[in-house]
């Protein structure tokens, strides 16, 4: 199958996909739209994730610090009075401003050096939060009033606008240039450099954007739950989720982080319907043997299929 | 204080370049001067500082003192980046190709970001050394020798003024080295200057006009070949006292 072909079915899933989202709302109640809205979160989160570590190669154990900042910038907008929109767009701003001094300090270290740091400033952000009390309310946290938030349609809709825009930034700096220096990157930093590639310039960009995205994130949850304290704000689970989501559906990829979204959040309902004890363990099981058995994730399934075809071009990959 | 300037027909002059590493002198007050359009060779024994010296003019290792003049510019303490935007490239000693990568990708992100026809490059290149079907494959599947080749064409998609090359030929076999060195020699009558390391005499002897011989992190000797082969301290550096001595 050609890439032409290829991405054109691409399109046609996609265009499937966002028309059966569209009409959601109208057909399902609401605990299955708030489902759905949590499932857009993580893929929106992932693939956050995906762009600065499944990019460059680079562990992020902290993103959820963006999303706690991007939660209570959103959370005080909106008590202030302004309206939510402008709430999502502080979030995103405030997680872009702190990146910019952070992705310049934190990305001179690398492996595990890069990770425990962002895993500090997850912590930072949380003892922060706790003790900023004339601000933050500390471990009260912020209690938004239903009139300061917008319906659930428009949280929905948002939050799907941030995963569909997510996807897509991802989508277009796996294609552009950009994106084939993050991948040099990731393979041999030395050698990018070397080959004229600008890393530091570089790195710090995918960081950015990479927060911008759970800042809004952040800043849209805190209007779903109405609710912010440090503990929710900067939960260190969130990290792992994102990580978990990315390893399972496919780092470095498009739908990776779709795939591993849906699969991960439709199996946790399922498993936490019937096991209610012991739900995560197994899907703990589950990403065990993903990993162990399938490191390229979920859509290295497809690639192979794809790549087993007789018609399919040499290096042709999903 | 004197300033020191490169002579017009010299595309590269360090001086006194010196690199420490703990105690140990890697390098001592380097001199070196390589003339525009030559193939100038670069000999020593195994931890001489052959490699060293690259490091340090290409911008990988900044923790040099001394001088270096590349095209008219100072460029000790650039970003290789910048040095290989400057028109300076090199290769490394053993293969770094992108591994994940495509041969086609692994060429085009070393093209300038400006250069819309990078692919098309890319491609000619390919096929100028019979390997234009390999344009999809993983960097991780060629074998070594087409990994030093591709690394080799690598820099050539920026179409340099100088390259370094460190042992371009170390475990290629001997078709894809004649590729490569046929490849030089062509690229050289061009007006590409070269700055090769190499061991293998033969080659040093035919493809280059001047040789500098680095010992110990110094440069003791300098010339055509015909000039180092019997000068008493490369001999020495090579063979050791013992040579030197028995020859007496």
């Amino acid at each position: 199958m050609s890439n032409d072909r290829q991405r054109l079915n691409g399109r046609w899933v996609g265009a499937v996909l966002v028309t059966f989202v569209l009409l959601a709302p109208l057909v399902i109640n609401d605990y299955h739209q708030s489902f759905l809205l949590q499932v857009f979160m993580v893929i929106a989160l992932a693939q956050a994730w995906n762009l600065i570590s499944g990019m460059t190669g680079y562990v992020s154990f902290g993103h959820a610090a963006f999303f706690g900042v991007g939660a209570y910038a959103g959370a005080l907008i909106l008590t202030w009075g302004f309206p939510w929109w402008l709430a999502v767009m502080k979030g995103a701003g405030i997680a872009a401003l702190l990146a910019v001094p952070l992705g310049f300090l934190t990305l001179r270290l690398r492996g595990p050096y890069f990770a425990i740091a962002m895993l500090g400033l997850n912590e930072v952000g949380r003892v922060i939060a706790t003790l900023w009390v004339n601000v933050t309310h500390g471990g009260s946290g912020l209690t938004l009033s239903p009139e300061l938030l917008p319906s659930l349609d428009v949280i929905y809709f948002t939050m799907f606008g941030l995963a569909l825009g997510a996807t897509l930034l991802v989508a277009w700096v796996h294609r552009s240039r950009f994106g084939l220096e993050l991948r040099a990157i990731r393979e041999d930093e030395e050698a990018a450099e070397m080959v004229g590639v600008n890393t530091t310039l570089n790195k710090v960009i995918a960081f950015v954007l990479s927060a911008v995205i759970p800042g809004a994130v952040g800043a849209v949850y805190v209007m779903y739950t109405s609710y912010v304290n440090p503990a929710s704000a900067f939960d260190h689970a969130r990290n792992i989720e994102m990580i978990v989501v990315v390893l399972f559906g496919g780092s470095g990829t498009v739908w990776g982080p779709i795939l591993g979204a849906a699969t991960v959040m439709i199996l946790r309902e399922l498993l936490w319907a019937q096991f209610p004890a012991a739900h995560l363990a197994a899907l703990g099981v589950l990403l065990l043997v993903v990993v162990l058995y399938l490191p390229g994730g979920l859509i290295s399934i497809l690639r192979d299929r794809q790549q087993k075809r007789p018609d399919a071009a040499p290096g042709e990959s999903p | 204080m004197n300033e020191l300037v490169c002579a017009p027909d010299h595309i590269l002059c360090a001086w006194g370049l010196t690199r420490e590493f703990g105690g140990v002198q890697a390098l001592r007050g380097v001199d070196l001067h390589v003339a525009r359009g030559t193939i100038t060779g670069l000999i020593g024994p195994n931890g001489s500082g052959k490699t060293t010296l690259f490091q340090v003019i290409s911008g990988m290792d900044r923790g040099a003192s001394g001088t270096i003049s590349f095209d008219k510019e100072s460029i000790l303490g650039w970003r290789p980046s910048e040095i290989y935007r400057r028109g300076l490239a090199r290769t490394f000693q053993l293969s770094r190709v992108f591994p994940e990568l495509t041969v086609l990708e692994n060429l085009v992100v070393a093209g300038h970001r400006r250069d819309r026809s990078a692919a098309e490059r890319a491609l000619g290149l390919l096929e100028r050394v019979h390997l234009r079907e390999y344009a999809a494959v993983l960097g991780k599947n060629l074998s070594y020798g087409q990994q030093k080749l591709v690394e080799f064409l690598r820099v050539l998609m920026s179409d340099p003024a100088l390259i370094l090359l460190d042992e371009p030929a170390a475990g290629v076999n001997p078709t894809l080295r004649q590729t490569l060195w046929d490849m030089v020699r062509h690229l050289n009558g061009l007006g590409t200057t070269f700055l090769v390391i190499e061991h293998n005499m033969e080659v040093i002897a035919d493809l280059c006009s001047d040789v500098y011989v680095l010992s110990d992190g110094e440069i003791i000797a300098q010339g055509d070949f015909a000039s180092i082969r019997n000068n008493e301290r490369v001999l020495e550096a090579y063979f050791g006292k013992s040579r030197k001595h028995g020859a007496a």
